[in-house]
């Protein structure tokens, strides 16, 4: 979280004319807010491409951040907005997966916002250490996970049944937030 | 706790459908209906697909966020770089030109009928739909970067508009005018020119209604598919080329080696079919049905893609020897095939095979198909401490060495690599990435794999570390932390010998793993190097 003397500061710099000072919110808050798109849009280049729109919003209307305010939340608010426009896409409606992710997206949305709030960028950041710390089993589940290989297909590689391999997955990520809230703990 | 239970097939079911499994009408009015009325089981969904966005967020590269900076006047901003900066970014990010092509029969058979069985399949008909329900499973796959970029204009209608060196994932892909180079995870490569409307389905087939498009095939990606409206090119390991106009009508050539074109029926059968051979070229109307052997042309000149000079900062060599490496080798030293070390003052890298040593100080690994690779004289105990420093250039994505220490006598096996790999089926490794092994013991098989969690990006230069710290393997590329792993019990060490650019010296190996571009500084040092030596080195500080 970034500090509030330090988001003043920044604002008070971008109020001299030093647009670029923004650059340093999105330094901080680039991890989280991605994060937070990711948990409900998906695809990686979606995730990106919402968040700098996100930031540019945020950059647009910043008069309206209130000092003193939390500014991961405001800029979350942003985002959130920025995600139900991109659902009410009707192609993006027709699509029977991104149906899926629309509606849930929409329930979980209060959930989702509870749990980002204590969210920093240094846990984020950690979990590249956390992920090198788990058996190497694990570590191929989270790996092929994120290269878009479904667990049927992994299940065959790894000589296992489906079921076990979301249960490894299961397993990977408990241990991944344990060691990310060690991680943080720790500094 | 739920009285439902948490740890539940629910929730894997959920989750999967949610990842772009497929999921019946029925189960998913259950699932969202349980989602809104159990609160824990909608905290645990939220939790998992939290730490799964989380991983994807910080395993992705940073966003470059130029709208962004555009929107905040910062566009010009790296005008303002020292001019040495400027420079140096912008050559690194220069591409260079593919290797010459090849082909083999059999096997290319073999993928052909594979392919054309898939057709049969998977195919019904002329109209080529664009990926939904279960071809949105694969949608967000990452199949090739985006390595040269010329007069692009990027259609309205395309969502994500690509920039050289990023990463294209599987989806739609339209310009509307000017010419784009991708290079597959696979080793294909292919270059598009606008106007342009295509679906890149997977890291075997292409889906064009309209555009100019010319196809390299390596092997092992033999099979390699370009569909046009009622027809299907199939790659029998080649490079061909192909143009579809927007009443489906498609030019066909092949330039080197073979590959098969069908006129397909609406229910996607092959109905007629021919083979093409180098320099032959048909016209397929698959509104009259007709195939007919035409003139061959070239339909769309290869672009030339080029790895720029390296350019390092004018101390960089008295950098590298202030660190105190036990070896440091570089291309302008060369003398009598060997490269003297800077270090001991003895030529002791010895250069086998056509590699040619460049003005910029680095060595060219050429595409001769004969063995090229540089040899450390002597044997060499790597200690519990150890770092191997290296910038490269690769051409294209190859399963290629950039550096292994294999034990000492010959034949025992490879103790550390590091090894830049591409998508093969045949094989586990991620595709794409650079891979740094430890094996004890030495051998051909086995180990602990630590990755890059970026992607390597075709002919532009990058500075990579990768080093043992006691029981711990860490990575550094482009000066930033990618990834480490523990040893777990294989802290040992045997006196090795260093080859950089090729696995073995066996001219007959089907498995040698040949470097293809550009190696430079080679350092090896006998401690791991500090996170603000690295990133000065890769020249970020």
């Amino acid at each position: 979280m970034q500090p509030d003397d330090e988001i003043d500061s920044i604002l008070d710099a971008m109020a001299r004319g030093d647009s670029g000072a923004f650059m340093r919110i999105v330094e901080v808050h680039g991890l989280m807010l991605r994060s937070y798109i990711g948990a409900q849009v998906f695809n990686a280049s979606d995730v990106d491409d919402l968040a700098q729109e996100s930031f540019i919003a945020a950059y647009q209307s910043l008069h309206h951040y209130r000092r003193g305010g939390d500014f991961g939340a405001w800029l979350r608010g942003i985002a959130r907005n920025k995600v139900l426009m991109f659902f009410r896409s009707s192609q993006r409606r027709a699509v029977a997966t991104e149906k899926l992710r629309a509606e849930v997206a929409d329930i979980v949305g209060e959930e989702l916002d509870v749990q980002s709030a204590g969210d920093r960028h240094e846990a984020i950041a950690a979990l590249l250490r956390c992920i090198a710390k788990l058996p190497e089993k694990l570590r191929r589940v989270v790996h092929s996970g994120l290269d878009g290989v479904k667990a049927p297909a992994l299940a065959k590689v790894l000589g296992v049944s489906p079921g076990a391999v979301h249960q490894l997955h299961y397993r990977a990520n408990q241990l991944l937030r344990e060691c990310m809230a060690k991680g943080v703990l720790h500094e | 706790m739920s009285e439902e239970g948490l740890d539940s097939n629910e929730l894997h079911e959920l989750l999967a459908a949610w990842l772009g499994g497929e999921i019946s009408e029925e189960r998913r009015v259950v699932l969202l209906a349980r989602l809104r009325r159990d609160g824990e089981f909608r905290a645990a969904f939220v939790t998992e697909v939290r730490t799964f966005a989380m991983l994807q967020a910080v395993q992705s590269p940073e966003p470059r966020w130029l709208r962004l900076q555009d929107e905040l006047g910062l566009a010009g901003a790296n005008e303002s770089e020292a001019f040495e900066s400027r420079v140096r970014v912008g050559l690194r990010s220069r591409p260079r030109p593919f290797v010459a092509a090849w082909w083999r029969p059999l096997a290319a058979s073999a993928a052909a009928v594979a392919v054309i069985f898939a057709v049969l399949f998977f195919r019904r008909g002329p109209e080529l739909p664009l990926p939904t329900g279960g071809d949105a499973q694969e949608s967000r796959e990452r199949l090739a970067v985006a390595v040269r970029l010329d007069d692009v204009r990027w259609d309205g209608a395309q969502e994500h508009p690509l920039l050289a060196g990023g990463s294209v994932a599987a989806g739609p892909l339209r310009i509307s005018a000017g010419r784009l180079t991708l290079a597959y995870f696979s080793g294909v490569s292919v270059h598009v020119e606008g106007p342009a409307d295509l679906v890149l389905v997977g890291p075997e087939r292409i889906l064009c209604r309209r555009g100019n498009l010319r196809a390299k095939i390596v092997e092992g990606a033999e099979g390699f598919t370009i569909e046009t409206p009622g027809a299907a090119i199939v790659d029998l390991g080649t490079e061909f080329g192909v143009k579809v106009e927007t009443n489906g009508r498609a030019q066909v050539v092949v330039y080197q080696g073979k590959a098969e074109a069908s006129l397909l029926a609406p229910d996607g059968s092959p109905r007629r079919t021919q083979t093409l051979s180098a320099a032959q070229s048909v016209e397929l109307d698959p509104g009259q049905g007709t195939m007919r052997s035409i003139s061959p042309r070239e339909l769309l000149a290869a672009p030339a893609l080029d790895i720029a000079p390296l350019v390092l900062a004018s101390d960089y060599p008295q950098r590298i020897l202030a660190a105190k490496p036990r070896h440091y080798w570089r291309g302008t030293d060369a003398e009598g095939g060997r490269l003297r070390d800077l270090v001991t003052g003895s030529a002791s890298l010895r250069v086998a095979g056509p590699v040619q040593t460049m003005s910029d100080g680095s060595l060219r690994f050429t595409d001769s198909g004969e063995p090229q690779y540089l040899r450390a004289d002597g044997e060499w105990m790597p200690p519990d401490e150890f770092a191997i420093e290296l910038w490269f250039a690769s051409a294209a994505f190859h399963n290629s060495v950039l550096a292994v220490l294999q034990s000492a006598p010959p034949g025992r096996g490879d103790l550390v690599m590091a090894e830049l790999t591409r998508r093969n089926p045949a094989t586990p490794l991620r595709p794409g990435r650079v891979r740094f092994l430890y094996r004890w013991p030495p051998g051909g098989t086995d180990g602990v794999n630590l990755y890059s969690a970026p992607l390597y990006i075709p002919y532009r230069w990058q500075h990579l570390v990768c080093q043992r710290r006691g029981s711990v393997l860490e990575m550094y590329l482009d000066g930033q932390f990618v990834g480490e792993t523990s040893l777990q019990g294989m802290e040992q060490t045997i006196a090795s010998t260093l080859r950089f650019g090729r696995l073995n010296e066996d001219a007959l190996s089907g498995n040698a793993r040949q470097f293809q571009g550009r190696l430079a500084e080679l350092a090896v040092y006998e401690r791991a190097l500090a996170v603000e030596e690295i990133r000065g080195h890769a020249g970020l500080e």
